[in-house]
């Protein structure tokens, strides 16, 4: 336990999708922190909801999704200091509750005091802008907010009739100024890319999957956020460039001390990444601690099973041991309030028919398991076939 | 084109006998597309440098082995695979299944009966209009099964035979056969899985093409996947060539492995072997840079790779991994270690490439060549002997010759590795030739004849 | 052919869309009108009503509720008449004195016809072009698309022209189509009772004129649209890996394409179709407008008939040009009805 205030608060997050299927829990009743400077790693399947929650918690989550429940503190007392007047329900001591804040106040947070990485690198960058542009864009939009929070605009916002207009007739004039273009190039190579004054000039097409993600790695870092989230960064990549970019994420997050929340389905990554790990399954974060906790001593059936699904590189080849069924349905009159795991369970109770609660396992290691609480009873095991249809 | 190179195939090896003759023979086999090529193009015969997906590989696959082919994105893997079961048409080698070379074979009809082909993406492989019981007969349908020499009742009609089979068919792969009428889009995605593995079944093949059939699937599906896989190649038989990325997935169900990189097989070893003695440094690189799920992995240093992998349209000379490999074989007499000479190559390679940005670098400006030195050798501490040799380089450049500077720097640091392609019979590496001394760490350096400086590199 | 999902798309985008409603209702009441012409009409579309013979001239009688009164000269000198309207002839006569409604309905039977008959025969032409291009790509795909372009290049005037100019005076430039209820109440196989107003029925016209020529022209002037879309269809098909399993099975390109490539590619096909029914129609318009249809029972033909009154006895062209309209625009909201319905992302897994 660090002695130093939590960067993040997530507390009963909760979001869903309204669709013409049907309510669709995507996340249920999420809670977790992250302590400064550590990386959280949230791993999960498909249909997990990892993704949603990394969108949840920077809000951009599009309709027909809607965040029902649940707040996200953000520690920064700076920000603390400037939205107490306005809108003092949203702040509590040195945290802002990015819920309760307007769009607006939202949208000048995203890049400067918290950024994002995606998969894919190719869908993040405009084809038609020079990678060097775009960085530095993001470094100009950022210094603005510094200094004039409630006027955000980007290349886009405020694009109206007149601004098309001169645009067309003027001619080109750069939106970023010299000291934005310079210091886009200085990102460039922090992330490691050779020569990047030539490559600042050069278009996303030019780069390599490898080099875009560092290029979107040096644009997330533009604003100088203290957060960043990470939503499958090296799924995309090739296995020798997924160690690269790994590397340097590692070796950013220590120079700078970054606080990272990354989201991936690989548990190697998490290995070796993660100082504390989330597990979700179905919406809900199952068992979370720190790497060690839920590595070395899993508790709830549905770790145990992941982690003894996966082929061992450095092993032995015995048969893998998967787990039976298939993720569940996320609609929600498809979902009994169970735990939702039991259907799959090679351990599960009469009592898993209620939803457990989330249990302490020790210290900060956490299940939302009845074995965590008590041991496997066989006497009251439920009965083979229980769920069929 | 290619002279025989690469790793030696098994059966050719100095003691195999005839009882030893593969299944699969592959030999030299070459696959390259020509894209971008206009009508006028083709009429004039010009054609742009094709790209070279294949590039001669040659292995054996024998009799109810499973052998893997691994590698990362655009290595090539998925072309063999589909060039060897002549989805593609071979540009060059030959594929020989039982003995009988399939170029000369008439017509592929038969042949396809023996062979069957499962595809990665469970969303893309089952046609979303036609039920999974249909896509499961489609090969039934096509064959006219059955045949007078399949063991069934003749005397029913052959729609319902091939109904039946089907559901039987279902049922092997852990499916219910009452399913059979639905549509893909009503199965998760392990599941539509299972139904192309059927597909693939349905005419009872001997021989199965893997192209990462578990890629797309999560974890714990992989898994029950995996197991199946196993379970029908022990029921009938099977011999499987499995294509992957994943080195653990390989691990697990491969016999054999070959290693592939920019369209060549670099090592080819029983999986064990390959696994905890790897003798090609791309086989090494990679088993380096899987992360392990363990709490060990944070300790683990790892050296990554440096750079991109080459355009399989202009692939380095020589051996195709020497523009990223660590151990790439230096000249003797170079006051050089190992990391230094990788790192001498990489700055050779940028010139030559031009990738190298003189802004701010005025030739009249004495520090200019210093300059040069931080900014490609930035960190690494050469020793004066060797700087001397660079530093006539960068003033070349400095002036903008970097023809010159890359002249330069050619003569002194030409490697083996650019001037010869490797062979071996396990790995294609130059640190197994005896021309090359190896020193304690497992490095390299090149004691043969003097070697020419090329004229022009084919790097990129 | 059309599963549970398409039904059920086709239904809540139809529940949910006001548009789509109207189309549905515009295109149904073209398709009964047409069809039952004779026993909606009020009068025998060709009747002439000149004054000849000692009748009354009924010519160019307004539309009700637009009766006028006109300067006559009469022998005795001008005098003011009062023209009116009647009640048998409610959207007014024309020129001849032919009843402007009957004529409507039995216009009505052309478009649709040619519409229909157009858009099916491009189909035909262009759909299995355009999927042979699509599929098999490289050097046949270039062939054929040159020469769809060419096909394109021709401007639908000229083709009509020179296609009329070669048939007009031939025996396929029209046919005539018997009406099967004017012959039923004319004949006793069909006992009177089960014909309603069978009389009436009986007096009408006992075929009608349906122009070939004119349809032809449409079907060449349309097909390539068909057959681009189907290329581009039948080429993203082609990319997917079920292609590669049924080519690794052993099945032949004929068999790909037909159990494959083409289902796969019927959805924005059956839109295309009907979203150019309509621009037949139009077409058929302008055709008989100018004359090249060889029959004068059709809306186009009428407004080119009113076009010299168009100031004083307006109804005559704007009636069959109000026709025109709806017409279109029914079938154009139909078209947009289905291609709302069966538009893929709704067809694709929905991801959350």
């Amino acid at each position: 336990m660090s002695e130093v205030a939590p960067k993040l608060r997530i507390e009963g997050l909760t979001t869903r999708f309204f669709t013409e299927e049907g309510q669709i829990n995507a996340v249920e009743d999420v809670s977790f922190s992250v302590e400064e400077g550590e990386v959280f790693g949230i791993v999960g399947e498909s249909g997990s909801g990892k993704s949603v929650t990394a969108l949840s918690l920077i809000d951009l989550v599009e309709r027909p999704g809607e965040i029902v429940d649940g707040a996200v503190w953000f520690r920064s007392p700076d920000l603390a200091v400037r939205i107490e007047s306005d809108a003092p329900e949203a702040v509590d001591g040195d945290y802002v509750d990015l819920q309760s804040l307007s769009d607006g106040e939202r949208r000048a947070l995203r890049g400067t005091e918290f950024s994002t990485i995606f998969q894919d690198p190719m869908s993040s960058f405009n084809p038609s802008l020079t990678v060097g542009e775009q960085i530095a864009e993001a470094v100009e939009v950022q210094r603005r907010a510094r200094a004039n929070p409630r006027s955000v605009r980007s290349r886009t916002q405020g694009y109206g009739l007149a601004k098309f207009v001169g645009d067309s007739l003027l001619p080109t004039r750069d939106f970023v100024d010299d000291a934005s273009h310079d210091r886009a190039v200085e990102l460039l190579e922090m992330v490691g890319i050779p020569d990047p004054a030539e490559r600042a000039e050069e278009y996303p097409h030019q780069f390599s999957g490898g080099m875009l993600q560092r290029a979107m790695i040096a644009q997330a870092l533009a604003g100088e956020p203290s957060m960043l989230v990470a939503d499958e960064p090296t799924t995309a990549l090739d296995v020798t460039i997924q160690a690269q970019v790994l590397d340097l994420l590692a070796e950013l997050q220590e120079d700078v001390g970054m606080t990272t929340v990354l989201i991936t389905h690989n548990l190697g990554v998490i290995a070796r990444m993660a100082d504390r790990v989330g597990v979700m399954y179905a919406g809900e974060l199952v068992e979370k601690g720190t790497l060690e906790d839920v590595f070395d001593d899993p508790v709830h059936p549905y770790t145990k099973g992941l982690l003894g699904s996966i082929p061992d590189l450095d092993g032995t080849a015995d048969r893998l041991k998967p787990i039976t069924g298939n993720v569940p349905s996320l609609v929600d009159s498809e979902m009994d309030d169970r735990c939702y795991f039991a259907d799959r369970c090679p351990r599960a109770m009469e009592e898993c028919l209620e939803k457990p609660p989330e249990f302490a396992v020790d210290g900060e290691h956490t299940a939302m398991c009845y074995l965590a609480d008590h041991d496997y009873e066989q006497a009251d095991a439920l009965e083979e076939g229980y769920f069929d249809e | 084109m290619s002279d025989d190179h690469g790793p030696t195939p098994v059966s050719e090896w100095a003691d195999a006998t005839a009882a030893d003759r593969p299944l699969v023979r592959v030999r030299n086999l070459q696959k390259h597309f020509d894209t971008e090529d206009s009508i006028l193009d083709r009429l004039f015969g010009d054609t742009t440098n094709p790209v070279r997906a294949v590039d001669g590989v040659s292995f054996d696959i024998r009799e109810g082995e499973t052998l893997g082919l691994v590698g990362e994105s655009g290595c090539g893997k998925s072309t063999t695979g589909e060039t060897l079961l002549r989805l593609l048409d071979p540009t060059g080698g030959t594929v020989e299944y039982d003995g009988e070379d399939l170029a000369e074979r008439g017509d592929l009809f038969s042949f396809r009966r023996r062979a069957g082909v499962v595809f990665q993406d469970p969303f893309s492989s089952l046609d979303p209009r036609m039920t999974v019981g249909a896509s499961i007969r489609q090969p039934l349908d096509i064959h006219d099964w059955p045949w007078p020499e399949s063991d069934v009742d003749t005397a029913r009609p052959d729609d319902e035979l091939r109904r039946e089979r089907a559901a039987d068919l279902m049922e092997r792969v852990g499916l219910s056969a009452d399913q059979l009428d639905r549509y893909p889009n009503e199965f998760s995605g392990g599941q539509r899985q299972r139904v192309g593995i059927a597909r693939a079944l349905a005419l009872d093949p001997e021989f199965l093409v893997l192209d990462e059939p578990t890629s797309a699937l999560d974890v714990s599906v992989q898994a029950q996947v995996l197991n199946l896989l196993e379970d029908l190649q022990d029921d009938f038989d099977l011999t499987y060539l499995f294509i992957s990325h994943d080195l653990s997935v390989i691990r697990h169900i491969c016999d054999r492995v070959a290693v592939m990189y920019l369209g060549e097989i670099v090592e080819i070893a029983p999986t064990e072997e390959l696994f905890a003695n790897p003798q090609h440094p791309y086989t090494e690189a990679l088993l380096e840079s899987v992360p392990r799920a363990s709490t060990d992995e944070r300790d683990r240093n790892i050296e990554p790779l440096t750079g991109d992998v080459p355009s399989p349209r202009n692939p380095p000379s020589g051996c195709r991994f020497r523009s990223r490999c660590p151990k790439v074989i230096p000249p003797a007499d170079l006051d050089l270690t190992q990391s230094q000479y990788r790192a001498v190559m990489d700055v050779r390679r940028r010139i030559e490439n031009r990738d190298v940005s003189l802004d701010g670098l005025e030739p009249s400006d004495g520090d200019a060549v210093e300059a040069l030195f931080d900014r490609l050798l930035e960190g690494v501490d050469l020793p004066t002997s060797e700087r001397t040799h660079l530093r006539e380089a960068f003033e070349a450049l400095v002036e903008g010759d970097f023809e010159a500077a890359a002249e330069t720097l050619r003569e002194r640091y030409t490697s083996v590795c650019e001037r010869r392609h490797p062979d071996g019979e396990r790995a294609a590496c130059h640190l197994d030739a005896d021309d090359v001394r190896l020193d304690a760490d497992g490095n390299g350096v090149w004691v043969g004849e003097e070697l020419d400086a090329p004229v022009t590199d084919t790097d990129s | 052919m059309i599963s549970e999902r398409v039904k059920r798309s086709l239904r809540r985008e139809f529940k949910q869309n006001r548009l789509a409603q109207l189309g549905v209702v515009l295109v149904l009441l073209l398709f009964l009108v047409a069809t039952f012409a004779p026993f909606l009409a009020l009068h025998d579309p060709t009747t002439t009503r000149i004054g000849t013979g000692g009748t009354e001239d009924l010519s160019e009688l307004p539309p009700l509720g637009f009766s006028y009164t006109e300067q006559r000269v009469t022998p005795s000198g001008s005098e003011t008449v009062e023209i009116t309207a009647r009640q048998t002839f409610p959207l007014g006569t024309n020129a001849l004195g032919q009843d402007i409604y009957s004529r409507l309905l039995y216009g009505a039977r052309v478009s649709l016809l040619v519409g229909l008959l157009g858009a099916l025969l491009a189909t035909v032409i262009g759909v299995p072009y355009g999927l042979v291009a699509g599929y098999f790509g490289d050097r046949i795909d270039d062939t054929l698309m040159r020469g769809a372009d060419v096909m394109l290049a021709f401007p639908s005037l000229v083709l009509a022209i020179a296609l009329v100019g070669v048939f007009r005076d031939s025996d396929v430039h029209t046919t005539t189509i018997p009406d099967p209820f004017v012959h039923a109440a004319r004949s006793d196989l069909v006992p009177n009772v089960l014909i309603p107003r069978a009389a009436h029925v009986a007096e009408m016209p006992a075929s009608f004129t349906f122009p070939v020529t004119v349809t032809l022209v449409v079907a060449l002037v349309n097909w390539v649209w068909f057959a681009r879309v189907a290329r581009g269809e039948a080429m993203s098909v082609r990319a997917e890996e079920f292609i590669k399993a049924a080519r690794s099975a052993g099945a032949s390109d004929w068999r790909i394409l037909r159990q494959h490539v083409f289902p796969n590619s019927l959805t924005p096909i059956i839109v295309l179709a009907t979203i150019q029914v309509a621009a037949i129609i139009l077409l058929e318009s302008a055709l008989s407008f100018l004359g090249f249809s060889g029959t004068d029972l059709t809306w186009g033909a009428d407004i080119a008939d009113g076009r010299s009154d168009q100031r004083s006895y307006w109804w005559i062209a704007t009636m069959p040009g109000l026709a025109i309209v709806f017409a279109v625009i029914g079938v154009n909201l139909l078209g947009d009805w289905l291609r709302d319905a069966l538009d893929p992302s709704i067809e694709g897994e929905g991801g959350v």
